[in-house]
């Protein structure tokens, strides 16, 4: 029994350790141009796991983006201000993102549903508005120009604004710190018991389970982390503005999602992110108006025919096209296993 | 006291929000489903009424009809085909499907029209005088369609058969249907009415001012905080929640300038934390 468990342990974490390692040599064979569409899909992607887990509780933001950008702009003024320093301002744009997700989601995640949907939508609006509005903090629609750190380790000096593959290696990072947290959640109680609030939020809620707790945790701690993939980004970009993060990044956040796969709390928005990221910066510098076609079509087209998105391709070659692998799954039945194996 | 201009500028924006948010209440309340491509019919309309109007000079009310038929046919194909099969597996997958499809007809009519800014002709010149204002004939025109449309929804959903088998779906869906409601065929209607709607509401818009791709989020946003405000599920909600909505945006616009947009977004907020059934609806999405 002992054997057979180290073997899947060994069956399943040599090849995440063989794909961690590829990906920390990719500076090593790449260009700066090929980094520059990298970095965002990465960064993409932390916003994307942290959608999923939220829609796994059975929830749609359509504010993300809104969060990113308090991280951002939080970040930024920290640095440009108060002399914070980095590393650490990214963290607290993140953690102010995480209290402002926390308060507005323990005011409208009880109701849940389109509720919860028009506010996050609201949100990010308000956040654009204000950027917008108040000029003497974040100077309008002219943005803030975000200082570029420089770190020395042993007397090697790495500055940022140089070297892509120091901002390849953060967000790398961040991605790997990002996946672990996500996939803690996934697989501890809170992850089934979100699970079973989504599936069937009424039974879950007979059996004692505070609904509207379980999903604030799960919605704070995506924010968090979004916020400080947004506070990432900005530094990647040099600029902050009222344009960097708008409501067709939240629509792209949940696209990326999708089509990668909410049934999967990490390797499908991953996947979904570093696919799309930098097909859609392609699509971008080829055709105005491609991107959002071509996008739009494929998460319509992934949601009919292939529900659990793309990571479900494997699933599926491996159980030889049986249909109904991956999140389908989630019915009554596997509610109620959720629940009773608490 | 503003001018009475922007009082009737508040008008002419509040009633296009109240055929907006009156086809998202329908919707909302028919067909359980939060429509978010009701801001791209209303710009698909605009964009067809600038195509007959600006490209092959055709008249006004032609260009409008051209616009309803073709708008209100989108939107049921999209209802039947793409939501409808959808709708049975919960909140998420219809809200994605509908989601990517704002950026399927943005994509879309980029590609096909360009992102370009354009200007619908004005249906009539001239201004009318009453007293000390002066208000131009075509304002003038644009409000008096927007109540008569508005009369006719409520007669449409007051007096008519079909009107009452809306009403009686939104409050008993089974047993509406146990007395022979068809559902699939009210759905039909329901989505055309909707859609219909928002393309009236984007055709006396166009030519007071310009059409472009992205013109349907901003009145789709406002249009939303008007069913919020009204109550989910509440027509006469979404008529008073427009009107209100439309005035914020002018009256509140021409006293505080750009920040009016946060006042009106707080306001949904506080509603939605202190009154989430708004002002005239029940917490449960009934019409």
């Amino acid at each position: 029994m002992q054997t057979l468990q180290i073997r899947y342990r060994l069956k399943t974490s040599i090849p995440l350790l063989l794909v961690i390692i590829f990906a920390c040599c990719v500076p090593l064979f790449t260009g700066n141009q090929a980094l520059t569409l990298i970095i965002p899909a990465l960064l993409w992607g932390v916003a994307c796991m942290g959608l999923t887990l939220i829609a796994r509780a059975g929830q749609v933001s359509m504010g993300q983006a809104g969060f990113m950008a308090i991280g951002a702009y939080s970040a930024t003024l920290l640095a440009l201000r108060v002399d914070v320093p980095f590393g650490l301002n990214i963290l607290l744009g993140g953690i102010i993102s995480g209290i402002v997700a926390f308060l507005i989601g323990r005011a409208v995640l009880r109701l849940g549903g389109m509720y919860f949907a028009i506010v996050t939508l609201a949100f990010g609006e308000v956040v654009r508005v204000i950027a917008i509005n108040a000029r003497n903090i974040t100077n309008g629609v002219y943005g803030l120009t975000v200082p570029q750190p420089q770190i020395s380790i042993g007397g090697y000096v790495i500055a940022f604004a140089v070297t892509k593959a120091a901002y390849y290696y953060l967000s790398l990072g961040l991605v790997i710190i990002a996946a672990l947290i996500f996939w803690r959640l996934d697989v501890s109680r809170l992850g089934r018991v979100v699970r079973s609030i989504s599936s069937t939020p009424e039974l879950s809620q007979h059996l004692g389970i505070h609904v509207m707790k379980y999903r604030l945790i799960a919605f704070t701690v995506a924010c968090t982390l979004t916020g400080v993939a947004g506070g990432v980004y900005c530094h990647f970009l040099a600029f902050m503005g009222p344009t960097v993060f708008v409501l067709s990044h939240s629509i792209l956040i949940l696209i990326m999602s999708a089509v990668g796969g909410l049934g999967s709390a990490v390797a499908g928005p991953i996947l979904g992110a570093m696919i799309l990221s930098p097909l859609g910066d392609y699509l971008r510098t080829v055709l105005v108006g491609a991107r959002p076609l071509i996008f739009g079509g494929l998460v319509v087209i992934v949601m009919f025919f292939l529900p659990g998105g793309l990571v479900t391709i494997v699933d599926r070659i491996r159980s030889g096209g049986r249909r109904g692998t991956g999140a389908r799954n989630a019915g009554l039945k596997n509610a109620v296993r959720n629940l009773v194996s608490k | 006291m503003p001018p009475a201009e922007v009082w009737l500028e508040g008008l002419i924006i509040g009633s296009t929000l109240v055929m907006m948010a009156s086809g998202l209440v329908l919707a909302i309340s028919i067909m359980g489903i939060l429509n978010w491509t009701h801001g791209q019919l209303y710009m698909f309309a605009g964009i067809i009424m600038w195509q007959v109007l600006a490209q092959w000079h055709i008249n006004y009310f032609v260009a409008l009809l051209a616009a309803i038929g073709i708008t209100a046919a989108i939107g049921v194909a999209i209802e039947r085909w793409l939501l409808r099969p959808l709708v049975p597996k919960g909140f998420i997958p219809p809200s994605v499907v509908a989601i990517g499809l704002i950026s399927v007809f943005e994509g879309g009519v980029i590609l096909t029209f360009g992102v370009a800014q354009r200007n619908v002709p004005s249906i009539m010149e001239g201004i009318i005088r009453i007293g000390q204002v002066s208000i131009t004939a075509e304002r003038l025109l644009i409000v008096c369609i927007a109540i008569g449309v508005m009369l006719g929804l409520y007669y449409f959903i007051n007096r008519t058969k079909i009107g009452l088998a809306i009403r009686a779906a939104a409050q008993e869906p089974t047993v509406s249907s146990l007395y022979g409601v068809a559902s699939g065929r009210l759905f039909t209607i329901v989505m055309a009415t909707a859609a219909g709607l928002a393309a009236v509401a984007a055709g006396l818009i166009a030519p007071v001012y310009f059409v472009d791709p992205y013109m349907g989020s901003r009145p789709f946003i406002l249009a939303l905080m008007a069913v919020v405000l009204g109550g989910m599920g509440s027509l006469r909600g979404a008529v008073v929640g427009g009107m209100i909505v439309g005035f914020i945006t002018t009256v509140g616009g021409y006293y505080i300038g750009t920040w009016y947009e946060l006042i009106t977004l707080l306001i949904i907020m506080a509603i939605i934390l202190f009154r989430p059934q708004g002002l005239f609806g029940h917490v449960e999405a009934r019409l």
